[in-house]
């Protein structure tokens, strides 16, 4: 069983390029907005 | 996917970013977008880097991955974590709103 991350912890923080190649973090929301983060079984 | 894409608006009236991240690689995603026309950021993760990092659930007996959401306000904590045990396993947007619209007033709150 993989970790999971728990409820009212730091958000551990990443770093990826989307689809276009720009990079973009986590972090890069702090301060100004929320993050609803979606983790899909695939695209059909 | 078509459910989120569909309240949209209502995530960004939340002052919130909708991100996906999956295995499939850049031109999966830039295909898939494009076909659905999608506003979210797209991040592809063929390493797997970030969804093991999430723990997201690999089932070798019910055809791959797990749907998984987790939501961080805006001090990078998360306030919200659902592990899906099943692929229809997946919250209503209206839960998570709700819960959005409530870490806004929080926030504004210690202002």
């Amino acid at each position: 069983m993989s970790k999971r991350v728990e409820l009212n912890q730091p958000a551990p923080d990443f770093t990826l390029a989307d689809f276009k190649g720009n990079e973009v973090s986590l972090s890069d929301f702090r301060g100004k907005k929320n993050v609803l983060l979606v983790f899909n079984r695939g695209f059909f | 996917m078509a459910q989120l894409r569909q309240d949209y608006d209502k995530f960004t009236a939340q002052d919130t970013e909708v991100i996906v991240v999956g295995p499939e690689g850049a031109s999966a995603f830039a295909d898939y977008w494009q076909k659905n026309d999608l506003p979210f950021v797209g991040l592809p993760d063929p390493s797997h880097s970030v969804l093991k990092l999430y723990g997201q659930e690999v089932s070798l007996f019910k055809l791959g991955r797990q749907p998984a959401q987790v939501s961080m306000d805006k001090n990078g904590q998360v306030r919200f974590v659902h592990y899906g045990h099943d692929p229809s396993d997946i919250p209503a947007n209206e839960e998570i709103l709700e819960l959005l619209k409530i870490m806004n007033e929080e926030l504004n709150a210690n202002y």
